[in-house]
């Protein structure tokens, strides 16, 4: 059975959903194609549905706070609750060589135009009497919210099928044919598809995409593991917590591989989110180990251990399930790629999200349609470009 | 030789409003041999209706008689040339839905064996009240063996002779008054004035009361006894309810009573969720009932 659409999107999780539901939002005919048998399967599925502002700096920073404004008013435009709430965020720190760190992180964000102050520990446990009375200072910044992922997956996918899209599942791409260097169908194990636009939107599985025209996107899959717990009360203030740990951890990577600290070897570093319900996500983890998502007693250990430093009421609290999402982690700088190809034309690559795919998705979405549809953005992507690992290579060679 | 209309059949209004299957229903189901292929010798006759994931049967049979495949929520075939009828996959099924039915026993009488989860176990030679599927008593029968080795990992597998018209309707055998329960009941429990402490059980034996001490429950003092569960306690005291949901405020209980539901779940001691069912009591322990998530202390 053969089709024809005007965009094909490989990946039906949150970046490939968005994708589809942008460009149908413009009229275009959008095939999302995924080799899995539902949607929301990968990473997509397995992380915290947070939207993290204060994390980032620039160029990552402007897409973040895009996202977050995209995001308040998108339960509305798909017709679909996402359940987006504006929580703000409490980064804090448990070690006190950390306190300069702290400053200058404060000063950094505030720089760049996010809402932050610093608070020492006694006022925390004021406000929050969840936090223990090792946590010394904290950064609030009220700008971060969170969702739920599975139902921002759904929500924008349903949205794109109203509009038209269609979502090929159990198809797994095998080849895409180009002739004069411009795509011309993808061909997967349930038909082929006849099209002139292909956007790679598979995450940690994108390089598999890549090989097929002799690309080599440098992605790696990383393992990040979470442990849900039962429902507790709510937190008076904060329900998102950031051990200040994560600076380091999720954006050095190399720190963290030679790190003397087991903990900081198997990359945890906390990010708690409480859920409505009252269920906390603790995560997560940040390990190379391929494809494997399996959960690993040690690492599960590790962030138990870590939260309850911070908030000691946790030992108290029991953990339901535990679970582990494979994220596009470009191992050249950590960024993202949203980026046409050189000699490929008609080939789109929108990768590499980290552990920030939730976060980054409806900019992407948005990003991509306007890339394929007016062939400029209206935030600038050339720091995303698939052209740097050329000049990178080129330069140190 | 027992013939068709010989047998005496049963009425339900099907397996899904009563609990209890049809003729009709049990007809469809692969694992149930015709009355024709009974006729020919004992087979194992498998009652199972629902297509739920669940195949230890399949593993259990020695003869490769019975067949579930994938997906695991096909119902069990049988095979009616390999089976002979020994009863092995009768302690194997969750369910307790598999028998064997031996219709030509004797000249009179069928047998019927059937999986017995109760104590206490009858006797070979005694003779019992038969029941059918429902429960009800429907004839006398013969206790002719007891299967109860490691292999039935502590699901006995009785047999009993029945007259052979009974064969079809006759599923098990009516459970004895438990002597040793009725003892425990009676036995005087002066904590509370209550008598709902089990101190003599029927499988663990004799239990020792634990040392007398007092613990609040919403601000109110009772007595409980050292090392049992608080769900105990507040039970011998007539507290029945130990939460409200979070959502529609209803109010729930003990329920599964081994630690896996929360359906019990309280604060004690200031900490929301703590299981009531599988935590000891302490002298001196506060506890609250728990509206929704509860509160810290």
């Amino acid at each position: 059975m053969n089709k024809i659409a005007e965009v094909v999107v490989i990946g039906g999780g949150v970046i490939g959903c968005s994708i589809a539901y942008y460009l149908a939002k413009k009229g275009v005919k959008v095939i999302v194609v995924e080799k899995r048998e539902g949607l929301c399967l990968g990473a997509s599925g397995a992380n915290q549905g947070a939207c993290p502002v204060q994390l980032f700096e620039s160029p990552v920073l402007e897409l973040v706070k895009e996202s977050v404004k995209l995001y308040k008013g998108l339960s509305e435009a798909i017709e679909y609750d996402i359940e987006y709430q504006n929580t703000g965020s409490l980064l804090c720190s448990v070690d006190e060589e950390q306190y300069p760190d702290m400053e200058k992180h404060v000063q950094r964000i505030c720089r760049s135009g996010v809402n932050a102050r610093l608070i020492e520990g006694n006022e925390l446990r004021e406000l929050e009497p969840t936090l223990g009375k090792d946590v010394i200072v904290g950064v609030e910044e009220q700008d971060s919210g969170m969702v739920n992922p599975f139902k921002v997956n759904y929500g924008l996918a349903h949205a794109a099928g109203k509009l038209g899209a269609e979502f090929l599942l159990s198809a797994e791409v095998s080849k895409i044919e180009i002739n004069k260097d411009k795509v011309t169908s993808v061909v997967t194990d349930r038909g082929e598809i006849k099209t002139n636009f292909v956007v790679n939107a598979a995450g940690a599985w994108s390089p598999a995409i890549g090989a097929m025209l002799g690309l080599t996107i440098p992605i790696r899959p990383r393992r990040g593991q979470i442990i849900v717990t039962e429902p507790v009360p709510l937190n008076k203030r904060w329900r998102y917590i950031i051990d200040a740990d994560y600076l380091t951890i999720a954006f050095d990577v190399e720190a963290a591989e030679k790190s003397q600290d087991a903990r900081m070897k198997l990359g945890v570093a906390g990010s708690y989110v409480q859920e409505n319900t009252g269920n906390w996500t603790i995560g997560s983890s940040r390990d190379f180990v391929g494809y494997n998502n399996q959960v690993t007693m040690p690492t599960v250990k590790y962030l138990a251990k870590r939260v309850i430093e911070f908030m000691p009421r946790f030992k108290d609290v029991n953990c339901i399930r535990t679970y582990a999402g494979l994220r596009p982690f470009c191992y050249v700088d950590g960024l993202p790629i949203l980026s046409k190809v050189d000699n490929a034309a008609g080939f789109v690559i929108a990768t590499g999200h980290a552990g920030e795919g939730v976060a980054l998705a409806p900019i992407t979405g948005k990003l991509i349609s306007e890339l394929i549809t007016e062939n400029r953005t209206s935030l600038p992507i050339d720091a995303f470009a698939f052209s740097r690992f050329k000049s990178a290579k080129t330069k140190s060679s | 030789m027992a013939k068709n209309n010989q047998m005496l059949l049963w009425t339900s209004k099907g397996a899904t409003t009563e609990g209890i299957p049809t003729l009709d229903e049990l007809g469809k189901s692969p694992g149930c041999p015709s009355l024709q292929e009974l006729q020919k010798g004992p087979l194992a006759v498998i009652e199972c209706i629902e297509e739920i994931p669940c195949d230890p049967c399949e593993a259990a049979c020695p003869f490769g008689a019975l067949q579930i495949g994938s997906p695991i929520t096909n119902l069990p075939v049988l095979d009616v040339e390999k089976c002979n009828g020994c009863g092995i996959c009768l302690s194997s099924c969750p369910g307790l839905a598999i028998f064997v039915i031996n219709l030509n026993y004797s000249d009179e009488s069928a047998l019927v064996s059937f999986p017995f989860e109760y104590l206490p176990l009858p006797k070979v030679g005694e003779e019992v009240s038969a029941t059918d599927r429902e429960g009800k008593k429907v004839c006398q029968g013969k206790v002719i063996g007891i299967l109860d080795k490691p292999k039935q990992d502590h699901t006995p597998v009785i047999s009993i002779s029945i007259p052979q018209e009974y064969a079809l309707i006759v599923r098990g055998i009516s459970v004895k008054e438990a002597n040793s329960l009725k003892q425990s009941d009676s036995r005087k429990d002066s904590d509370n004035g209550s008598k709902r402490r089990v101190l003599t059980h029927p499988i663990l034996g004799r239990q020792q009361p634990g040392k007398s001490v007092t613990i609040t429950v919403d601000n109110k003092k009772i007595k409980a006894r050292e090392g049992e569960m608080i769900i105990a306690a507040l039970l011998n005291a007539g507290t029945r309810i130990n939460r409200f949901t979070a959502k529609y405020g209803q109010p729930r209980g003990l329920f599964c009573g081994i630690g896996q539901c929360t359906d019990c779940v309280m604060i004690v001691d200031g900490i929301p969720n703590v299981r009531t069912c599988v935590t000891p009591v302490k002298e001196g322990m506060v506890i609250e009932t728990q509206h929704g998530r509860g509160k810290w202390g």
